[in-house]
């Protein structure tokens, strides 16, 4: 397989999972697609009462019944109104049932259990294996790793994503976790604290998300070693085996990638929720997937675009603090002299043979031409 | 440890200056931003 081919492949890789990703929220079929199909703002023609030759329909009794009327309004019904804020001519948003068990339900008990899976896991990978040793022990040797600005774009991500992960975890479980035990009162202020948090900090998070795409995006572009290394496991199953990996090996990779397309899709839907209403983001992209094949509802009313947008924040936040945790692990605790890389930016040389050979023999041949 | 302050240095100074753009901006938007709500009439 060429290295052209290869690329290709990946790129198309990554447009179907996120492609898919997007399918997963069901919203083209199954229940939750039938609560959106149902966009109430397109009321049949015959139930429209509008004055005739001055005179209301009905005089001032109407015609129809209040049950009628009143459970027209309860399914979603969208009447006029003469203000600029035109969403106030639905007086009762369906929908939000649906977005409401959703959120409290599928949501946040998936949530509880991808979070509980990753830690369990990660855990007893750790009694199994142990932590991975340097294979001839610490050399005393180092090689430079990440410059000065790479690990300073590396922490301004680490940290604001820690910060945005604990605030947006509160907004989701704090109810359940937070309240017990400080109370309603001082959750309250906490909450209040942790949303100006989350809505600040996610400016320093696209920054710091910019930072490492520019700097890290060309390394790791994908290569063949990377098959060598993902058909070995990486190595992490087996002591002593360390396949060739250049600077960033597949999984560095796969977590690079990760960061860089959900830290994106996180960003936008964030923007969208902190100036809601002005970028709706799902009727334009439920429309360009319908285009390739989906069938997918694109005449989305301005609340549903929220309620959409909120959900899929969620998701996406949830499926990366999943790969964080994992990446936390294997740079700290899970791997000696890992840490030294986003730490002093120098590691051991014998730890980059180890987990970086090809890299290591670069540097060497930069060295030697100098 | 260096690096690491300078990551808190940048989101300080980011959190500083998004504060001070939105404060530029018209009132509508500043309400938008830091209330959450956007029932605009």
């Amino acid at each position: 397989m060429g290295f052209g081919r290869i690329r290709r492949t990946f790129f198309a890789g990554m447009l179907v999972i996120v492609s898919a990703s997007l399918f997963t929220l069901g919203i083209g079929s199954g229940a939750g697609g039938e609560a959106f199909a149902q966009n109430s703002r397109d009321i049949p023609s015959n139930l429209i009462e509008r004055p005739v030759d001055g005179n209301v329909p009905g005089g001032t009794l109407g015609v129809q019944s209040d049950g009628a009327f009143w459970g027209r309004v309860r399914n979603g019904a969208e009447g006029n109104v003469s203000i600029m804020d035109k969403k106030a001519g639905r007086l009762i948003q369906s929908e939000g049932d649906w977005w409401r068990n959703f959120r409290n339900g599928t949501v946040s008990m998936y949530g509880v259990w991808v979070l509980l899976g990753i830690i369990i896991l990660l855990a007893v990978f750790f009694l199994v294996r142990g932590r991975i040793k340097i294979s001839k022990g610490r050399s005393g040797q180092t090689i430079t790793r990440f410059k000065f600005i790479e690990r300073v774009g590396h922490w301004t991500l680490a940290v604001s994503f820690i910060i945005l992960g604990f605030t947006g975890l509160n907004v989701l479980y704090g109810k359940y976790v937070v309240v017990p035990v400080i109370g309603a009162d001082a959750f309250g202020a906490l909450s209040q604290l942790g949303k100006w948090l989350h809505n600040f900090v996610g400016f320093a998070f696209m920054v710091g998300l910019v930072m490492v795409f520019v700097m890290w995006v060309l390394h790791n572009l994908p290569s063949r070693t990377d098959l060598i290394w993902l058909s070995r496991g990486g190595g992490l199953f087996s002591k002593n085996s360390h396949p060739p990996a250049k600077k960033f090996n597949a999984g560095q990779k796969f977590v690079f990638w990760a960061v860089i397309l959900c830290g994106v899709s996180l960003s936008l839907l964030g923007l969208s929720l902190m100036f809601p209403f002005e970028i709706p983001l799902f009727a334009v992209t439920f429309g360009v997937l319908n285009s390739i094949g989906f069938d997918l509802p694109a005449n989305l009313g301005p609340l549903q675009e929220m309620q959409l947008t909120q959900l899929w924040h969620a998701i996406v936040s949830l499926v990366l603090i999943v790969v964080v945790i994992a990446h936390i692990y294997i740079g700290s605790i899970g791997m000696e002299g890992a840490f030294d890389a986003v730490n002093s930016g120098e590691v051991d040389l014998n730890w980059a043979k180890d987990h970086h050979s090809i890299w290591v023999e670069e540097m060497k041949e930069q060295e030697a031409g100098q | 440890m260096k690096a690491f302050i300078g990551g808190c240095v940048v989101i300080v100074a980011v959190v500083v200056v998004t504060w001070a753009v939105l404060g530029t901006l018209d009132m509508s938007a500043q309400d938008v931003f830091t209330s959450g709500s956007s029932v605009r009439l």
